[in-house]
């Protein structure tokens, strides 16, 4: 069956299936992708499977190919190698227009000449969708974003976060077997993120429709997600849930990603089992884990999060001798920036304050203070 | 083309007769154009209208609107109505539908495009005359289309391309492209091509991204377009004569006016054709602009990027 007829034919068998359906079809599978500009490499050797009803982010820093991926897998650009697959299918030479997929941009892309109600209507209107179902979907897809009464306004007279709605509501409603989102949250303000990201979630958990979403925010990656791809210079760097690349990353850029922001150079003195006694340059000796491919003598980096580095007064125990250098409050907690004696700046997080130019210890529990590989 | 937010006439205006001397500074600057517009365009209307309800002594006792009735009655002079419509429509028309996809394709960067649209727009620094006059030559009976025809033994004697209504039509369509093109390109340069991307991930092919998403957004810009064209093609005089058969197929409009002006010093009566032809102007702006306000009207942008 080509992917014309199948578009055709869910568009008419969505008739009996509501958007609530859960799916068991959708499983993608991305083999070898790779696209370049000019001399530059945007995405290399990009591998990732998906199974059906799966949420998976790309995640990482802007320019790290991400919204590459994604407009290949939209089919908005050609790859020059690869291949991607659903549920089986070669969909590669396959134009963005019969591939059935439903996608919501950063910028929203609403057509501005048409009323909410057209927008939504307009990908059933592609497939030929009979006018009283199509306008009963339309329907439906409104309700589920909360948003039945705009059917008639357009765009320009909608919030911001009504217009991500209705170009959530248009990429649902013609029942992709994927879904893809490019920052779909990023032009709205704090409050209303958070707010929309709970409505994605919720969209997700009732539909069941395989996602993939791009994002330069960890937070939103996290919560948001089955499975988040760490992406860097184009390429795939770890894939995990989000525990997994929270909790256990491979690489110090992933680990610098989620929140480790304390990063040493330093060189590896010993390596016992999992146990490796380090050196930064200015002499500060820190004991920690041990990743793959580190060796005593070799250059490596040592990385902890603010959060587990533990901070007492001068003269309560062995430690780092260091000074604060400032002490932000942040709600539940104090950020310290504090300089060890021997050179090396350190933040930490505390429950109680340190004083300006206040010495004090530094403990950094050697099981959450990892040593990666240099990049 | 709406008036300034503050030159709404009603309520907007109250407040300036009520405190005269605070209200007027904003307005000043545009005292210049508007004396300018006073002097240049509406002097010389109202003068001319009512010149044309003057008739000469001759036609004095068919009372004022003699002259209108004059030319309409002249199945001759009628006929120049005729003559200018068929070149300023099709004119028009074939602007819009060459400009439109050149507009479209130039509209990102490519490279040459600077090239490629600087040569589009040179037949505006040309001159109706000097265009002209190339044209004699190059469309003449020994010009080089009639030699590579000949050459090419798809005709047996010279084809007739000038001093007959194809003359015209050519060096109006070649003059007036420019400006058709220059509006077009600045709404096409607009599109966000975020809208095309969305339509086509949505299951519409090329025709309906164009019908549903592209003509919609760029139906302001091809008013605009078939506007400034249609007034510039509809007042023809110099082409019409240089490169047309001014005494049959292609006596204009405003060869009818120069005639009854300089040949039968009728000043009168030629205010009445001037008369004429500006009515049909407005016509045909008003039924284009009428057109474009049952499109849409707005950003050609979606959301708020």
């Amino acid at each position: 069956m080509s992917a014309e007829t199948r578009v055709r034919a869910r568009g008419e068998d969505g008739a009996a299936g509501p958007l609530s359906r859960r799916r068991t079809v959708g499983r993608v599978e991305i083999r070898g992708l790779g696209k370049r500009f000019g001399d530059v490499a945007a995405l290399r050797a990009f591998d990732l499977d998906v199974h059906g009803g799966e949420f998976v982010s790309l995640l990482g820093p802007s320019g790290c190919g991400k919204s590459t991926a994604l407009n290949l897998l939209a089919g908005l650009l050609e790859p020059d190698a690869g291949q991607i697959l659903l549920d089986g299918e070669d969909l590669t030479p396959v134009p963005p227009e019969r591939r059935g997929f439903g996608v919501v941009f950063q910028s929203y892309a609403l057509f501005p000449h048409l009323t909410v109600g057209r927008n939504v209507a307009f990908g059933l209107e592609m497939m030929g969708t009979p006018p009283a179902e199509a306008a009963r979907r339309v329907r439906q897809a409104l309700a589920l974003v909360h948003l039945e009464e705009t059917a008639g306004r357009y765009p320009a007279q909608l919030s911001g976060g009504q217009q991500q709605r209705v170009a959530l509501a248009r990429a649902l409603v013609i029942e992709p077997r994927l879904l893809l989102m490019d920052e779909p949250l990023s032009n709205l303000d704090a409050k209303l993120r958070l707010e929309m990201r709970l409505e994605i979630r919720r969209l997700h958990q009732t539909l069941g429709l395989t996602t993939i979403y791009v994002t330069h925010d960890q937070e939103e990656a996290l919560s948001l997600s089955d499975r988040i791809g760490l992406m860097k210079d184009g390429m795939l760097r770890q894939v995990g849930t989000p525990e997994e690349v929270y909790l256990r990353p491979q690489s110090a850029f992933v680990a610098n990603f989620f929140g480790y922001r304390n990063l040493f150079r330093v060189r590896v003195d010993s390596v016992r089992g999992t146990r490796a006694e380090v050196a930064t340059a200015g002499g500060l000796r820190l004991a920690g884990t041990v990743r793959d491919g580190v060796a005593a003598g070799a250059e490596a980096v040592a990385a902890v999060r603010p959060e587990d580095v533990e901070v007492r007064p001068a003269g309560s125990g062995p430690g780092i001798p260091a000074k604060v250098e400032f002490a932000e409050f942040i709600g539940d907690a104090f950020e310290c920036s504090m300089v060890a004696d021997a050179g090396d700046p350190f933040v930490v997080r505390t429950p109680s304050r340190f004083e300006r130019g206040a010495s004090v210890i530094l403990n950094a529990d050697p099981e959450r203070l990892l040593v990666f590989p240099p990049e | 083309m709406q008036p300034a937010a503050g030159m709404r006439p009603g309520g907007d205006v109250a407040p300036v007769t009520r405190r005269a001397g605070l209200q007027w500074q904003p307005l000043l600057p545009l005292a210049p154009a508007f004396f300018v517009v006073l002097a240049l365009f509406v002097y010389p209307f109202i003068y001319g209208l009512q010149l044309s309800l003057s008739p000469l002594p001759a036609l004095a006792k068919g009372g004022p609107l003699a002259n209108y009735a004059a030319f309409f009655g002249d199945p001759r002079e009628r006929l120049s109505i005729w003559n200018t419509l068929r070149l300023a429509v099709p004119v028009t028309l074939l602007d819009l539908c060459i400009a439109l996809p050149l507009a479209y394709r130039l509209r990102r960067p490519l490279p040459g495009q600077r090239v490629i649209t600087g040569l589009l727009v040179i037949p505006m620094t040309l001159g109706t005359v000097l265009l002209a006059e190339g044209m004699i030559e190059f469309f003449g009976p020994a010009g080089w289309v009639n030699k590579t025809l000949l050459a090419l033994h798809l005709v047996k004697f010279p084809v007739q391309f000038v001093h007959n209504y194809t003359g015209v039509f050519l060096s109006l369509t070649i003059s007036d492209f420019p400006a058709v093109f220059l509006v077009l390109l600045g709404y096409a340069s607009g599109l966000d091509p975020r809208l095309e991307q969305a339509a086509r991930t949505l299951g519409a092919g090329w025709w309906q991204r164009l019908r549903r998403v592209i003509l919609p957004l760029l139906a302001p810009g091809i008013a605009a377009a078939a506007a400034l064209s249609f007034v510039a093609t509809f007042s023809v005089f110099p082409s019409a004569v240089l490169v047309g058969e001014p005494a049959g197929s292609t006596r204009v409009i405003a060869l009818a006016a120069w005639q009854a002006a300089y040949e039968q010093f009728d000043y009168p009566r030629a205010s009445a054709i001037a008369m004429v032809m500006a009515a049909i102007e407005m016509i045909f702006v008003a039924l284009v602009l009428a057109a474009r306000n049952r499109a849409y009207r707005g950003p050609t942008i979606g959301g708020r990027g």
